[in-house]
């Protein structure tokens, strides 16, 4: 997965966010697929974010496009929304904490709405104490699969609870920071239920792959979780 | 490769980690990890009791050499404090001070915690001070410079400031980084080599409420030398803590293994 933040500390602006540098990065360490975004789709203007993505993901067939939809912006939101799955985007990431808008706002649920006539995924991000319930609530019931992004320590509690109890809730795992806790997930909502993200290029790679390489599962399991979800979920279009 | 953790927990997290014995779980990443030792606060004593929580882990370290103590102590209770570092720092298993600013609610400039810095210089070589921003990086740096004797550790290295702890670990003698964080933000580590260089770094995991696989990663990403290797994972942190240099693991300085 790729991803950066809005508000950018001295440290990541230090970041190579260059395609190039992605590209080196799924080389060294054997990735052979990551859903990539356009920073630009992010943080300033959705529609020729998208194009980009989906011209980097043409040129680079490695690359699995993801588009993304600032709902604030209202006018033309639900079109961008068709064209882009019109178009082949399998993936649609939101971004309600950085850009300061509520899961629950009619807004976005029209956009669902949408997509759930689409074979399309939904990541967002796991928020604070009690969103991923909401999420699981919100959600869920379109019936598309929904990735919570950026688990912590703090909420993670939470990421499993949902997942155990929505068959089409995932959790990525850049962020869990505890193996126990990966381990914990596998064994309360099953290996299904975690889909590996690196947040490449903004953190270190081996961070998040340790993570799950040092997890005392089995090893069908760590393959579930290392890419074999999201080929079935997110890219292959299997129900979960 | 052989490691000395100079930043690790002993206790229970409120985070989803199954239950065991907590000294079972730590020799178990000691294991794993090749942690030779591991210098751990107490985290009872960092969420709810200094006291009890300091005896507590005394107690279970004491059969235990590979794991080591930080004493804990709190700028809201200076004379405990002090009866604290009385307490343990006589102990051979406890070899510094952890403070921790936001935990105990007293902020790097706040009078009491210059009053406290005052007792833990008078009393120990070593602090890890929990440190997330540039500004308690100054105000330690400051107080580095007051007290030379006093080795400070920045845990965290600043957050998501650690070139700007990196610059204040390049002037400063007695100021050092460990890098455990929750975001492990990719050329942090190469960008503290640059400005500090390895002989400034060391190796912390913050286990066990965080991996120390998950910051190990952040090492192997930066694609450390082996001579950078040797001194993060192990040799700096060793000179810290007064244990022998491992010369027989060592690796030769580039340009002499050739020969």
């Amino acid at each position: 997965m790729v991803r950066s933040i809005a508000q950018l500390p001295e440290t990541t602006q230090d970041v190579d966010w260059s395609l190039e540098n992605l590209l080196r990065i799924m080389d060294k360490y054997g990735v052979d697929r990551a859903c990539t975004y356009s920073l630009r789709g992010k943080l300033y203007e959705f529609i020729s974010g998208n194009d980009e993505t989906w011209a980097a993901a043409e040129e680079h067939p490695r690359l699995v496009p993801v588009a993304t939809i600032d709902p604030q912006r209202h006018f033309g939101c639900l079109e961008e929304a068709e064209r882009c799955a019109d178009r082949g985007f399998r993936i649609f990431r939101f971004f309600p904490d950085e850009q300061a808008w509520d899961i629950g706002c009619l807004p976005f649920l029209r956009l669902c709405e949408v997509l759930a006539g689409w074979p399309v995924a939904v990541m967002l991000p796991a928020g604070p104490w009690g969103q991923q319930t909401r999420i699981g609530e919100l959600l869920c019931s379109f019936g598309f699969p929904v990735v919570a992004m950026d688990a912590t320590f703090t909420t993670v509690a939470e990421s499993i609870a949902v997942a155990a109890r929505y068959d089409n809730f995932f959790c990525e795992t850049s962020m869990i920071h505890t193996v126990e806790t990966v381990e914990g997930f596998v064994t309360e909502a099953g290996p299904d239920s975690l889909i590996f993200g690196s947040n490449s290029p903004e953190s270190y790679f081996p961070s998040a792959s340790g993570l799950v390489n040092v997890a005392r599962v089995t090893e069908a399991a760590r393959s579930r979780i290392m890419g074999g979800n999201a080929a079935d979920y997110l890219l292959g279009g299997a129900s979960p | 490769m052989k490691k000395i953790d100079v930043h690790a927990h002993y206790g229970v997290w409120t985070s989803p980690i199954p239950s065991a014995n907590p000294v079972d779980r730590l020799l178990r990443l000691c294991e794993r990890e090749q942690i030779e030792y591991m210098v751990c606060s107490s985290a009872l004593a960092l969420l709810y009791d200094m006291q009890a929580g300091n005896a507590e882990m005394a107690e279970a370290f004491q059969p235990h050499e590979q794991l080591l103590g930080y004493v804990y102590v709190n700028a809201n209770f200076l004379d405990e404090s002090v009866a604290e570092m009385e307490a343990y720092l006589p102990l051979d298993d406890f070899v510094g001070i952890k403070i921790h600013p936001r935990l105990s609610g007293v902020a790097c400039d706040d009078p009491r915690m210059a009053d406290l810095f005052a007792e833990v210089a008078a009393r120990s070589s070593l602090l890890l001070m929990h440190t997330v921003d540039r500004y308690a990086a100054h105000q330690m740096a400051e107080f580095s410079r007051q007290y030379p004797g006093l080795n400070i550790i920045l845990g965290h290295s600043g957050h998501t400031d650690a070139n700007e702890a990196a610059r204040l670990a390049a002037e400063t003698p007695n100021i050092y980084l460990d890098f455990c964080c929750e975001w492990p933000g990719s050329g942090k580590v190469e960008r503290a080599l640059q400005i500090c260089g390895a002989e400034k770094i060391v190796f912390g995991s913050d286990a066990d409420l965080l991996e120390p696989a998950f910051t190990r990663g952040m090492f192997e990403g930066a694609d450390l030398t082996p001579q950078q290797a040797q001194l993060i994972y192990r040799d700096n942190a060793a000179g810290l803590l007064g244990i022998p240099t491992d010369t027989a693991n060592s690796p030769q300085p580039q340009g002499t293994q050739q020969g």
